[in-house]
C-alpha cells in the first residue's frame, strides 16, 4: 500500500513536470512584418512571358511560437503590367494577391543577428484589371519556401533581408495546348522589410 | 421629379455596364493570312472586339486584343472569355487612312464557334483590291405570281464579312450586289416559285464570265 501511494505520487510529479515543461515552450508571442517585395517571375507561365512585374508589398503575422518554431499568417501583394496584349489581352494589369499560413524556425546567429528559414501554404487570387475596370480573376493556391535574415536594431524592432520561392497553381480553362501556360507561376522574391515584436 | 429620377437612372445604367469576363476562361483565336497564290502575309493589323450588345443601353463594345500577323502569317491571341454569349469580331486588315493593297475580312463569331474554347480559322485568303470586281444583279419581276427566292453566287469570292454563327435563314432578303475575283467564271443560283396555281419551286443555275469590269445580269421571273 506504501508502494502503491509513493508510485502514484511519483506518476503526479511527472506528470506534472510534462506539463510545466509544455506551457514554458508554447508562447503567445505576437510578431509583425512589414515588407516590400522585389519579384522575378521565371518559367514559360503567364506572369513570366506575358506581364512586367513592379515592386510588391507583403505582410505577415506570427503569433504563436512553440520552442524556435513560429506559425503564422501572411499576404502579399504584386502588380503586373500587361506586355504581352497577344496572351493576356487588352488589359491593363495582372494583381497577384495571396494569403497564406506560415511555418518559420528561428536559428540564432549571434546577439543581433538570427536566420528564420521558412514554409507557407495558400491561397492566391490573380485579379485583371484596367484601372478599376474588371476582366475577370484567377484563383488558385501557392507553396513558398525561404528564409529571412533578421537584424536587431533594438528590443523589439528588426530589419530583416529575405529569399524566397513560390510555386503558384491556379485554375483555368483554355484550350489544351495552353493550359500549361496560365495554370502555373514561379517566382523568386527578394524580401526586404521590418519586423515588430 | 420622377422624370429626372428615371433620367439619372438611365444615365447611371448606360456608364455602369460592361461586359463581364471569367478571367479563368481564356478564348484562343488563331489563323494564317495568305494572298491569291498562298504567300504569306506579314504585318497585317488584327483586331478582336467583344460586342456589347446592339440595344439602347447595351454596354459599350471591348477592344479586348489585337496587333499584327507573324513574319509567316500566323497569328495567334488569347483573352479572357465574355461571361455572356457576346459576339466577337475578329478583323483582319481592317485599316483607314493609309495605303492598303490587300481587302479587309471580318469574321463573326459566338462562343458556340470555339472548340475547346479555341477559334481555327485556318488560312484566310486575302485578295489584293485590285483583283476584286463586282456582280450586280437587276431582278426583273414579269409576274406579280412569281418569287425569287435563295439567290447564291459560287466562285471566288472576297467574303469581307463572314458569319461563322449564321443569322436566322431570311430566303425573302435579296442581296443584288456581290464582290467577286477578276478573270473567273461564277456560278449563279436561284430559285424561282410560281404561285399561279400550286406553288412550283425552280433552281436555276447560271454561269456568268467575270473580266476586269464591273458585271451586271438581269434575272428575269
Amino acid at each position: 500500500m506504501k508502494y502503491s501511494i509513493l508510485l502514484i505520487l511519483f506518476c503526479l510529479n511527472l506528470s506534472f513536470g510534462q506539463e510545466k515543461k509544455t506551457k514554458t515552450s508554447l508562447i503567445l508571442k505576437p510578431e509583425f512584418s512589414f515588407y516590400a517585395i522585389v519579384p522575378n517571375n521565371f518559367g514559360d507561365n503567364y506572369l513570366a512571358k506575358a506581364n512586367k512585374p513592379r515592386i510588391g508589398i507583403g505582410a505577415n503575422y506570427n503569433f504563436i511560437q512553440v520552442q524556435h518554431f513560429k506559425l503564422g499568417m501572411g499576404y502579399d501583394y504584386i502588380s503586373y503590367s500587361i506586355t504581352d496584349i497577344s496572351k493576356a489581352g487588352n488589359i491593363g494589369s495582372s494583381r497577384y494577391n495571396s494569403i497564406y499560413g506560415l511555418l518559420g524556425y528561428e536559428i540564432k546567429l549571434s546577439n543581433k543577428f538570427n536566420l528564420q528559414p521558412y514554409l507557407g501554404f495558400g491561397s492566391v487570387k490573380l485579379n485583371f484589371k484596367s484601372g478599376n475596370r474588371s476582366f475577370g480573376h484567377q484563383t488558385g493556391n501557392d507553396f513558398r519556401i525561404g528564409g529571412n535574415l533578421n537584424y536587431k536594431l533594438d528590443k523589439t524592432v528588426s530589419a530583416f533581408f529575405g529569399l524566397g520561392y513560390v510555386s503558384s497553381n491556379y485554375d483555368v480553362k483554355t484550350a489544351p495546348e495552353f493550359v500549361s501556360f496560365y495554370d502555373n507561376s514561379k517566382m523568386l522574391q527578394i524580401n526586404i522589410g521590418i519586423k515588430i515584436n | 421629379m420622377k422624370q429626372i429620377a428615371l433620367i439619372f437612372c438611365i444615365l447611371f445604367l448606360a456608364t455602369s455596364c460592361e461586359i463581364q469576363y471569367d478571367g479563368e476562361t481564356k478564348m484562343v483565336v488563331t489563323g494564317k493570312l495568305i494572298d491569291l497564290i498562298g504567300n504569306s502575309l506579314p504585318e497585317k493589323d488584327i483586331e478582336i472586339t467583344v460586342e456589347g450588345g446592339d440595344l439602347l443601353l447595351s454596354p459599350a463594345d471591348d477592344l479586348i486584343s489585337y496587333g499584327k500577323s507573324d513574319q509567316n502569317g500566323n497569328f495567334t491571341y488569347i483573352f479572357p472569355a465574355p461571361k455572356g454569349d457576346n459576339r466577337i469580331y475578329i478583323s483582319i486588315n481592317d485599316i483607314n487612312n493609309q495605303p492598303n493593297e490587300f481587302q479587309s475580312k471580318t469574321y463573326i463569331a459566338a462562343e458556340n464557334n470555339f472548340e475547346n474554347y479555341k477559334l481555327d480559322l485556318n488560312k484566310i485568303t486575302l485578295y489584293k483590291k485590285e483583283s476584286i470586281t463586282t456582280l450586280r444583279l437587276i431582278l426583273n419581276q414579269t409576274s406579280t405570281k412569281k418569287h425569287l427566292t435563295d439567290i447564291k453566287i459560287e466562285g471566288k469570292q472576297p467574303n469581307s464579312f463572314v458569319y461563322l454563327d449564321p443569322l436566322p435563314n431570311n430566303s425573302d432578303y435579296l442581296v443584288d450586289f456581290y464582290d467577286v475575283i477578276k478573270n473567273q467564271t461564277v456560278v449563279l443560283k436561284y430559285t424561282v416559285i410560281d404561285y399561279s396555281n400550286t406553288p412550283t419551286p425552280t433552281t436555276n443555275s447560271v454561269s456568268i464570265p467575270i473580266a476586269n469590269d464591273e458585271v451586271t445580269y438581269t434575272i428575269t421571273y
